[in-house]
């Protein structure tokens, strides 16, 4: 009897701390076909420990690395402080990857604008990363990212190399600097970047990832400066137990988000968001 | 047409024990005042059951409490292993509307992922159905067209006519019995009796509902009052939901032995009129019970239409029967098709 529930154990390589609550874990799977595993970015994994539980987790990492991969999680619940208890060496239980990614395949050839919020990065790291590798094969590259603090900023020790990117540029806010003396960055909410936008919004495809008011806010302000729906993709995080469409609990109307998602086109449950359905 | 035989209710106790020969037998019996679906050890003890059945029948498939895998270890370390595979059993007595409510769970727990338990749950069982030639105060199956008779989905499909039954077969392992007990043919008058009884039982449930258009008439009005005064009768208890033959969520749990040697995960049933059922950390999706009584009701008439080309709800009236704020969902829909 083939049990979908049933996870596969990983060994955790390596850890690094990327802010006060939050680090990147790079896995690899125990056993026989492990280096096999493949995703895509955007999808996650369920991942767990025995005796404590398991969460949904998306893929930071860049899928083109077959066998390894990351998972940035911030520690606010039972499993995601177990996880941050593990050393390397560690073990952890997984089950993946689920989901529908980004749309990587169909943004080839476009302008690519990439709007995050706090850990929301996490999943379009793993798409910013790809497209990296592949860099030719897309048009220019625009990166919007707000944290609520400085010192909440994901991945700012590979902010130098993204930018570096042929024809990329990176924009970075912060809700607040706080103390924070020596922030010469922006200071705002990421909604705020849109209009300093060097792409052209009617001319691109636009992945969004963040807490689901900051994607409201996004989207409500690229409806309005003429961006197509079908333009935009958000990817949306919701209570999960199974990841294989059962357990019901990522239901948004008829969507199952594990499945159906976590990728949207926004077009696609423009009804549904933010309707609390 | 189906192979049809006729059974003496006094051979009921053979029908029984063959079946029992090999598997465990399910059936309604009494207990505390109510009629559950149940282990039965004597066909003596099953009694008739109007109406729908306090248990839904999903229990059988897709148990309340059910483990997932065992882990066995130590220090971060373990092995798993899954659970012990489900056992053959009979249920007897199975409702027109609960067969339609397993042909829902199909659909829900069998697509792209395929829910081991109950797939084998699914196989191992046989099924006895009983046409409805009896109703009880919320049957209301006609609305849905899911009863009071049961087309397929069973072994042997049984019509009470009074000293006897009539016995359709609807598989090979339902024909085997009857012709291993030797039943003769049911005569063809047999038969009409049957489309009597049924259609009797069709024209005495409460003509209060119709299901058509009602999945376009709930979309087009997630905002109206109607699901705000219902909802603020609803306790928010969950009952509906446990009791629904058709809810099949559930949540999970690590279940840990002292010492910690050995893990249990376990899944649960779980309930979309809970606080925390979309809570995530900072942020909960449906906060107001509002948003939670219609995703339960919305998610039977709306969603499943999309998701699995059917209704949710197959008219068993359990979530009405047991509810204790004695809230009914067709009134929430029929004030908003009347616009009031």
């Amino acid at each position: 009897m083939e049990n979908p529930l049933q996870p596969r154990s990983a060994i955790v390589e390596n850890i690094e701390r990327e802010t006060y609550d939050t680090r990147t874990y790079a896995m690899r799977l125990e056993g026989s076909g492990g280096e096999d595993y493949s995703y895509l970015p955007g999808q996650f994994n369920m991942v767990g420990l025995v005796g404590i539980g398991e969460a949904p987790i998306s893929l930071s990492s860049c899928p083109v690395e077959k066998g390894c991969f990351s998972h940035t999680v911030r520690a606010v619940g039972d499993v995601t402080n177990a996880l941050d208890r593990l050393q390397p060496g560690g073990r952890v239980w997984v089950r993946g990857p689920y989901g529908r990614g980004w749309p990587i395949e169909e943004a080839k050839g476009r302008r690519i604008l990439v709007i995050g919020g706090g850990i929301g990065l996490a999943p379009l790291r793993s798409a910013i990363l790809q497209i990296f590798r592949q860099r030719d094969e897309y048009g220019s590259v625009e990166i919007l990212y707000g944290a609520r603090t400085p010192g909440d900023l994901l991945y700012t020790d590979e902010f130098e190399t993204w930018s570096e990117q042929r024809d990329t540029r990176l924009l970075v806010t912060v809700d607040s600097a706080g103390e924070d003396q020596n922030w010469k960055g922006y200071v705002g909410v990421v909604t705020h970047l849109i209009p300093r936008a060097a792409t052209p919004l009617r001319d691109c495809m636009i992945l969004v990832c963040g807490p689901e008011v900051m994607m409201k806010f996004t989207v409500g302000g690229l409806l309005p400066a003429g961006v197509n729906p079908e333009n935009i993709w958000v990817s949306l995080e919701r209570r999960m137990k199974c990841g294989i469409a059962m357990c019901g609990h990522c239901q948004i109307g008829p969507k199952y988000v594990c499945k159906d998602g976590p990728v949207f086109r926004y077009s696609e449950i423009r009804g549904l968001f933010g309707m609390g359905i | 047409m189906a192979e049809a035989f006729a059974l003496r209710k006094e051979q009921t106790g053979r029908l029984f024990e063959l079946l029992a020969e090999d598997r465990l037998m399910i059936g309604p019996v009494s207990q505390r005042g109510a009629v559950v679906l149940g282990p039965v050890a004597r066909a003596n003890d099953l009694v008739d059951c109007i109406g729908s059945a306090a248990t839904p029948i999903k229990r059988f498939f897709h148990p309340p409490m059910q483990r997932v895998f065992m882990a066995y270890g130590e220090n971060g370390r373990f092995a798993l292993e899954n659970p012990l595979e489900p056992q053959k059993q009979a249920i007897f007595g199975v409702h027109p509307c609960d067969l339609h409510a397993l042909r829902y769970l199909d659909r829900a727990l069998v697509h792209d992922f395929r829910d081991p338990f109950y797939e084998e749950a699914r196989r191992k069982t046989f099924i006895v159905a009983a046409n409805c030639t009896e109703v009880a105060e919320n049957c209301h199956c006609v609305s849905y067209g899911t009863g009071p008779e049961a087309s397929d989905g069973f072994d042997m499909a049984l019509t009470d006519l009074g000293d006897r039954y009539l016995v359709e077969v609807g598989s090979e392992a339902g024909l085997d019995v009857a012709e291993r007990m030797a039943l003769p043919a049911a005569a063809e008058e047999d038969r009409e009796t049957k489309r009597e009884r049924l259609s009797a039982a069709a024209a005495r449930m409460r003509p209060c509902f119709d299901a058509a258009g009602v999945a376009e008439l709930l979309a087009g009005n997630y905002r109206h009052l109607a699901w705000r005064e219902e909802a603020a009768r609803c306790l928010g208890c969950g009952n509906c939901a446990m009791a629904c033959p058709t809810c099949y969520c559930y949540n999970v749990i690590d279940k840990i032995a002292i010492p910690p040697d050995r893990v249990e995960r376990m899944r649960f049933w779980d309930v979309c009129l809970l606080q925390e059922f979309a809570e995530v950390h900072g942020a909960n999706f449906r906060p107001e019970r509002e948003a939670r009584f219609q995703q339960f009701v919305c998610h039977k008439l709306v969603y499943s239409l999309d998701q699995y080309g059917m209704f949710g709800c197959v008219g068993c009236g359990r979530c009405m029967t047991w509810c204790p704020a004695d809230i009914d969902y067709r009134e929430t829909v029929n004030r908003i098709r009347e616009g009031q």
